[in-house]
């Protein structure tokens, strides 16, 4: 081993050796993780997740409920107000009172003439 | 050039570089991912006066690859008197294999002036552009690179087959 490693390799024949350890191919993928705009939007969208926590996904799926089972049950059809409701408090105009008794009168053509 | 074609131009050769320091693949396409995605985020760093793109890319992917150095306990060594580990020829392998062997175990600013000089085929202005050292103090390196080369891998010169120790 000591007369070994006394000797020394010539210039050439390290060269011929240092040629020996070839290059390695870089990956393919490379240029996807270097360049990712230019992949195609569609295969990023077919590809892409999200993270929802648990109490959120809950929540969501109870307001979803909750909205169905609203449209299935018709809605009570809307109450007409009776005039005794209508004082002239609760409509907050007082210069205004409201109609007692309706007494309709009909206008014709030749009466107004 | 814009970072495409850089990218098309040297993504080979600065994997390759990468490659030959850290001997490990996933760590070799990290530092040139790392290092085109330093050039698309900022192109503007890129100064044409100051060298080629060619010695800017080179000198970002040798950057993280000291930073590799650095971080990894085991790897350390920067300063070349450090005792690199040693190199057993009498181990048997391949050619190829012994001289990678030969070539990890000088010390790392030895290696990237070896490999950029042999393998990457830079210039002694390019590799100490690369750098950031003299022209003298990397003719020196790669002087004592080679030297140190020509003994650990000696007993392979007798052998025509690139095989010892069987």
């Amino acid at each position: 081993m000591e007369s070994l490693e006394n000797n020394e390799l010539p210039e050439q024949e390290l060269d011929r050796l240092l040629r020996e350890w070839k290059a390695r191919p870089a990956p393919e993928g490379l240029r996807r993780k270097v360049f990712p705009a230019q992949e195609r939007w569609w295969r990023g969208f077919w590809s892409t997740s999200i993270r929802v926590p648990l109490p959120v996904a809950c929540c969501l799926l109870i307001v979803l409920a909750v909205m169905a089972w609203q449209r299935r049950v018709p809605s009570p059809a809307p109450s007409v107000a009776s005039p005794s409701s209508l004082s002239p408090s609760s409509a907050e105009m007082p210069r205004f009172e409201a109609v007692r008794e309706l007494q309709p009168r009909i206008i014709r053509e030749q009466d107004a003439q | 050039m814009t970072p495409e074609q850089a990218f098309d131009h040297y993504h080979q050769a600065v994997y390759d570089f990468a490659f030959r320091l850290t001997r490990r693949a996933e760590l070799a396409e990290d530092i040139t991912q790392e290092c085109f995605l330093a050039f698309v985020r900022a192109p503007g760093r890129y100064d044409p006066l100051r060298g080629s793109v060619k010695t800017f890319l080179f000198a970002i992917a040798r950057n993280l690859t000291l930073k590799y150095y650095r971080d990894c306990p085991a790897e350390e060594g920067l300063d070349e008197a450090v005792a690199a580990p040693a190199f057993d020829p009498r181990q048997s392998m391949d050619a190829a294999s012994a001289v990678a062997a030969a070539v990890a175990a000088l010390p790392p600013f030895q290696q990237e002036a070896l490999v950029l000089f042999e393998y990457a085929g830079s210039s002694l202005e390019e590799i100490a552009q690369i750098a950031g050292a003299d022209v003298g103090t990397v003719k020196s390196r790669l002087h004592r690179a080679r030297a140190r080369l020509r003994r650990s891998l000696a007993p392979y010169g007798r052998n025509l087959h690139g095989v010892v120790g069987k």
